[in-house]
């Protein structure tokens, strides 16, 4: 192993690194927009918005995310003609999949919440909005956090496939040094490490999260 | 096609209208050649895992002979360049969306792509050959019976060897510099791709050699530029004549190829 | 925008070769994985230091590293260390031994919620640690954890989309070389889509039904107070039973 290369190519696998933070981070605030969204929608009175919210979850959560990216970055051209850079095709992707993800866990959480609590609070004048970010909302806070936080885990690691359309992140910044240097060994071990560094961290907050949500 | 044409047009007609000045004929406002010269940035995409036509420095920079071409042609309109990485998939639809003003990625002109996309005239020749390892032994395309040949996804090349070797297994890679790893790590017998690419992976790796046959008759590469857009395609044409009589190409091929151009840039028949 | 749908659907052959392609070599990367995270369960839950490191550091790598990567590695680096794999031999490595890693964190939390008496009533009756754990802990296990390993089976299945970038010419790698071709987009990728939601709800269809045959179910009439040597009776015949109420 040639560690010349990692300490050479710096500021490339830094650049990479950015890139995928900052898509991350962006695709957990609209992700979990979406998901909030989907999940309150799900359980609306008016069938068809019902409906639809559950052919969205069978929809995106029984396809690869792959295949929905390279639909939206391909399709915007075919369908409507508007430009969609990469970024923007990743990141509607990403919030779309993970979506509906985050929907269920937000549903198992709001399902959780005892129905005296809907009750109570049409009892005291409280509209369905105010109800559901009010009452019901922050007491899903212990069963919800773990596997959300461990959705967002698995968020930081779909990053990457956006590789395939050409977003400039991690995975392919590594392969930009093979490129030029070769040595596939080292550089694909220091992408490793970095995804390593920003996620073991995440694993271990949802560990804790998750003994004390047993625990409460 | 006709949706993908039509739509273009409405694209580029929605343009002229959000435009600022008025006068001249409506074709000429609404051009890609305008909005670049008002825009100040003339956008380019390069396929930045090709090198050296295109691939990613040290500090993070394109550079490439590709680069350097889209890099003349904005500084003859005076304006700046902003370089697009592609991959050889997305070179289509990134002019048909306007995502960017030209592509100079090694784009070979086909009657098919002519469809989707307009051709400028060729500024680089290049025939389409195999890389392989020096102790494969394989010199022409009746070698490849029964051997895995790495193609690129979105390139002429998988279609090519099929035609000429149906006895040839394909695999098709993501990125050229995906394909010429699977060469080197032995995933594939040989790649094919274009001769200067290849020619440039050979002298950066002593194990590997290039065949001297090509696979196809020799392909020429254009500037692909949107599809209807006379004005923009007729600057493209100007230019790139003299950027070819003055000099300034031979000058930059040998630069990124070492050599001087195996083959003129203008068939004979 | 009829004509595009038959123009796309011409490929129909190479469709679906390519989806039983996919729905085969997950289900050998599905195999690997259950083997992987079976022993993985158990190394960590096995007295040995050594042995509850090296699944503890199995885990934690292959989880907090994107599975893009790991069939990178498995494909392009492996060669460098003498072990060249084609494609699909990558992939169904890769997908296994990702998958695999989850599956140790399943089959362990299953493994953990049998009661403790199951475990003791075993050793009551001079069962061997191994056939215990065989016949007695891990059907009951794999029973608390069924839904969670047929979900990871769905998961290696859209996972292996990915495999096209290593040149798998599976579901997803088809489609985009024939929309290269024809640029069908929406069509190429919808028609493909729609085979993932085929595989995805068939697969889950069959576990369901599988789940049903071989798993009793659980439930059983209140009257009847079940004691921890119940599932040992229910296994072993020779021992009287219980009268039921």
């Amino acid at each position: 192993m040639d560690w010349s290369v990692l300490t050479d190519n710096r500021d490339v696998y830094l650049s990479g690194l950015w890139a995928t933070v900052l898509l991350s981070l962006a695709a957990i605030a609209t992700g979990t927009l979406a998901g909030l969204l989907v999940a309150a929608v799900r359980t609306s009175r008016i069938p068809v918005l019902a409906q639809l919210a559950r052919g969205y979850l069978e929809v995106f959560r029984g396809t690869p995310l792959l295949i929905q990216m390279l639909f939206i970055y391909f399709g915007a051209a075919y369908l409507s003609g508007f430009a969609i850079s990469v970024f923007g095709a990743a990141l509607l992707a990403l919030t779309l999949y993970q979506g509906a993800y985050i929907a269920e866990i937000f549903r198992a959480g709001i399902e959780a919440v005892p129905r005296g609590q809907w009750e109570a609070s049409r009892v005291l004048g409280l509209g369905r909005i105010q109800t559901f970010v009010g009452v019901i909302l922050p007491q899903t806070r212990a069963i919800v956090l773990p596997p959300l936080v461990g959705q967002y885990l698995s968020l930081i690691k779909d990053t990457s496939i956006a590789v395939v359309i050409g977003y400039v992140e991690l995975v392919r910044q590594g392969q930009a040094v093979i490129d030029r240097v070769g040595d596939p060994a080292t550089s694909y071990l220091a992408v490793a490490v970095l995804y390593f560094v920003i996620c073991y961290p995440l694993s271990v907050l949802v560990r804790r999260m998750e003994r004390k949500a047993v625990l409460a | 096609m006709v949706i993908c044409a039509s739509v273009t047009a409405a694209a580029s007609l929605s343009a002229c209208s959000s435009a600022a000045g008025t006068s001249a004929t409506s074709s000429a406002q609404s051009s890609t050649l305008q909005q670049v010269i008002k825009r100040g940035t003339l956008n380019v995409a390069s396929c930045l895992t090709f090198p050296p036509f295109g691939s990613t420095s040290k500090d993070n920079k394109p550079q490439g002979f590709d680069v350097d071409v889209a890099t003349a042609m904005a500084t003859a309109l005076g304006v700046k360049v902003k370089i697009v990485d592609t991959t050889s998939a997305n070179r289509i639809p990134n002019l048909q969306t306007k995502k960017v003003d030209a592509v100079v990625c090694n784009f070979t002109t086909t009657a098919e792509r002519a469809k989707q996309v307009s051709f400028s005239d060729p500024y680089i020749v290049a025939g389409e050959v195999m890389l392989v390892k020096k102790s494969s032994g394989i010199s022409t395309l009746k070698d490849l019976s029964g051997k895995t040949v790495a193609v690129t996804k979105g390139s002429t090349n998988g279609d090519a060897v099929k035609a000429g070797n149906p006895k040839a297994k394909i695999q098709e890679y993501d990125t050229s510099s995906a394909a010429v790893l699977a060469v080197k790590q032995g995933q594939a017998d040989a790649m094919v791709e274009d001769s200067n690419f290849l020619n440039y992976q050979a002298k950066l790796d002593p194990s590997l050699k290039v065949t001297k046959d090509s696979v196809v008759p020799l392909e020429y590469n254009g500037i692909g530029v949107p599809l209807g857009d006379a004005t923009w395609l007729q600057w493209v044409d100007t230019w790139l004549r003299e950027f070819n009589t003055s000099g300034q190409a031979d000058t930059l091929y040998k630069k990124w190829f070492g050599v001087s151009r195996t083959f003129p840039l203008n068939p004979s028949y | 925008m009829l004509t595009d749908w038959t123009y796309a659907l011409r490929d129909w052959s190479t469709y679906v070769d390519a989806a039983w392609l996919t729905l085969r070599l997950s289900l050998a990367a599905f195999a690997l994985a259950c083997a992987l995270g079976l022993l993985g369960a158990a190394a960590r839950r096995s007295r040995h230091a050594v042995l509850r490191a090296v699944a503890a550091v199995y885990v934690e790598v292959i989880r907090n590293t994107p599975v893009l990567l790991q069939m990178f590695v498995a494909y392009f680096v492996l060669p460098s260390a003498g072990l060249r794999l084609s494609p699909v031999q990558a992939g169904v490595l890769a997908l296994g031994v990702n998958v695999g890693a989850y599956l140790t964190e399943i089959f362990r939390a299953g493994i953990q919620a049998v009661p403790r008496g199951q475990r003791e009533a075993a050793r009551v009756l001079a069962l061997s640690p191994a056939r215990a754990f065989a016949h007695i802990v891990l059907p009951q296990a794999l029973r608390n954890v069924y839904p969670a390993v047929v979900n990871q089976l769905v998961q290696i299945i859209l996972g292996s989309s990915l495999l096209s970038a290593i040149s798998v010419p599976e579901l997803t790698g088809t489609a985009m070389v024939v929309n290269s071709r024809t640029l069908l987009t929406v069509q190429v990728f919808g028609i493909a889509a729609v085979l993932y939601l085929i595989l995805t709800n068939l697969v889950v269809l069959a576990a369901g039904l599988v789940g049903r045959v071989a798993f009793k179910p659980p439930l059983r009439p209140a009257a009847v107070r079940t004691g921890p040597l119940d599932a040992v009776r229910r296994l072993l015949p020779a021992l009287p039973r219980r009268k039921e109420a």
